[in-house]
């Protein structure tokens, strides 16, 4: 059966982001009605919704790969913006690389950030406690969208990680973006990426579209779903079908799944962007 | 009674011996001497031994979830606390959720205490580490306990309770009588009910708890097993083998050895790579 490799330190797995640095990621993300932000609260661009939670994710994957003796490598990451130009989008000392084991991201934040969180007191009631929080992408706005670029030097990251690792997970390209490609149709080149295999299927491509709209996301959509414009549809036909694990762990988040949902989400707000990460991320258990 | 034991441990392929993340702890009690239990070190493991003249065996074991930062010490944790209970703790899903919440009471201590050490070894916890530091662990647990009739030689009674997906199977004979709290291999899943380091509701434990009891008479053989080689042993009953004669092999069987079939199962695609943990215990 498919996308049932295991994920271990031998038969590591690989996450590629690609992230839209595009001068439109300047713009405040929408905020669906009733969101859990007040209306009062000033808007937040997307630039920083997409940095902000990408680096929640990478420090999520940071804790539940840490054992004991330290961070498990579980997982190797790039994570290449595309904006002016099309480069890794990793920060400090790994400002340059692409893939990139996590016990290397974990020793080498480019910087850490005071955050307040909410901790229980043990008593019932909350305290507020100051943490550092570890960043390694900043966010970023300038230039078109060349879409076609990003997802072809993914593909060539694709290809390399499948020939040295022919029996894993495939990798997984998790495409974040809030506007149309400014360099052509990006199907072409979806597919080819997605031409790549491991003997346990082929390379997943996930496309989360970040929305200036006040309206709800559409999230996991069927094939025959209907979508609100060209768009939506083109971004939609890219992506890959969740595989079983992450339909299932889908489920288990409360989100209502068919067997043949894609890895998209249409018109995320930062609940959805979070969530959308957490799911394409659930490749199988780690050993 | 006199019982003959085996305890098997091995770690996940790939992994280190240190990395083992479930726990086994087997005891007897006589009358006379007081208590005595064993807890074996991390696999690659295979000890077994005869215990005589003894009025109880009690075996239990316990599948620190791989998520959890400190699974092995609060596995650890399970098995002690339950070789260490009353046996009223084991007679009902609700005392035995209150035996889970006794050993969730000993963590806060035992994190201060690990802290410390930490420190002291000038290695402090890390960012990453202390999410899953304050988060706490999870670990499945089954408990078995055996007493000898008290004047009918060589047979007696069973009871066992559990939470989660590490089993117990009793064998009679060349039948399987009791797959115990998994009766199919394909009831074994990755949600199975665990517990929390951290303190759970006790009646919500108690409701996914499960208690069983029964008799044991000479030549009866009884496994506890964590997840992994419980659902190898169920998969290997519904086709119609038995897998009690192919583990026969394992008796004598060196840490060496048990790799090597361990090794022929994963390969083979019967067993998952995770850690293995069976106890044997034949009581007479």
């Amino acid at each position: 059966m498919p996308y049932t490799a295991e994920i271990s330190r031998a038969h590591p797995g690989c996450l590629i982001f690609l992230i839209d640095q595009s001068s439109s990621m300047d713009d405040p993300i929408g905020r669906a009605p009733g969101g859990d932000r007040a209306d009062t609260d000033p808007p937040l661009r997307k630039a920083d919704v997409v940095a902000d939670s990408l680096n929640r994710l990478l420090f999520e994957l940071s804790v539940r790969c840490a054992k004991e003796e330290g961070v498990r490598d579980y997982f190797h990451i790039a994570v290449i913006g595309y904006g002016h130009v099309v480069r890794p989008a990793l920060s400090g000392a790994l400002a340059g690389r692409d893939i990139v084991p996590l016990s290397e991201i974990v020793a080498h934040p480019a910087r850490f950030e005071p955050r307040v969180k909410k901790t229980s007191d043990g008593a019932g009631g909350l305290v507020e406690r100051t943490i550092e929080f570890p960043v390694w992408v900043e966010p970023v706005a300038s230039g078109g969208t060349p879409m076609c670029q990003a997802l072809g030097g993914a593909a060539k990251l694709v290809q390399g990680w499948v020939d040295t690792h022919p029996d894993g997970f495939p990798p997984i390209v998790l495409n974040l973006t809030d506007g149309e490609s400014t360099d052509g149709n990006p199907a072409d080149p979806a597919t080819r990426l997605r031409y790549h295999v491991t003997g346990d299927g082929e390379a997943l491509l996930f496309n989360l579209h970040i929305s200036s709209n006040r309206a709800d996301p559409i999230e996991f959509p069927g094939p025959h779903d209907p979508l609100p414009d060209q768009y939506a549809r083109l971004l939609s036909t890219m992506s890959s079908e969740l595989p079983p694990g992450m339909r299932a762990y889908a489920t288990e988040q409360g989100h209502d799944v068919t067997d043949s949902a894609k890895g998209f989400v249409f018109n995320a707000d930062l609940s959805a962007v979070v969530q959308f990460l957490d799911i394409g991320t659930r490749a199988t258990d780690l050993r | 009674m006199r019982a003959h034991v085996t305890v098997h441990a091995l770690h996940k392929g790939g992994a280190e011996p240190h990395e083992y993340e479930d726990a086994a702890w087997i005891g007897s009690s006589s009358v006379a001497e007081g208590g005595r239990s064993m807890l074996p070190p991390p696999g690659p493991a295979c000890r077994r031994g005869e215990v005589g003249r003894v009025a109880t065996v009690r075996a239990a074991v316990s599948d620190g979830a791989s998520s959890s930062l400190l699974a092995r010490r609060w596995a650890e944790v399970l098995v002690r606390r339950a070789g260490a209970a009353p046996t009223g703790l084991l007679r009902s899903e609700g005392d035995f959720a209150q035996l889970v919440a006794h050993a969730a009471d000993r963590w806060p201590e035992l994190m201060r205490r690990y802290e410390r050490m930490r420190e002291a070894r000038g290695r402090p916890l890390a960012w990453y580490e202390r999410p899953g530091f304050e988060r706490g662990a999870h670990a499945t647990l089954v408990v078995a306990h055996f007493a000898a009739h008290r004047w009918a030689p060589a047979c007696g009674t069973w009871s066992a309770a559990a939470l989660g997906d590490s089993c117990l199977f009793h064998v009679r004979g060349d039948r399987l009588r009791v797959a115990f709290p998994v009766e199919r291999a394909a009831d074994f899943d990755n949600t199975p009910a665990l517990a929390a380091s951290g303190g759970q509701d006790e009646r919500a434990v108690a409701a996914r708890a499960r208690c069983v009891h029964g008799r044991w008479l000479h030549g009866d053989l009884f496994y506890l097993a964590t997840d992994a080689m419980a659902a190898w042993f169920l998969r290997q009953v519904e086709r119609g083998g038995k897998p009690w004669a192919a583990l026969r092999a394992l008796d004598s069987a060196s840490p060496k050895d048990l790799a090597r079939w361990v090794e022929r199962q994963r390969e083979s695609g019967e067993l998952p790579n995770d850690d293995v943990t069976l106890i044997r215990i034949e009581p007479r």
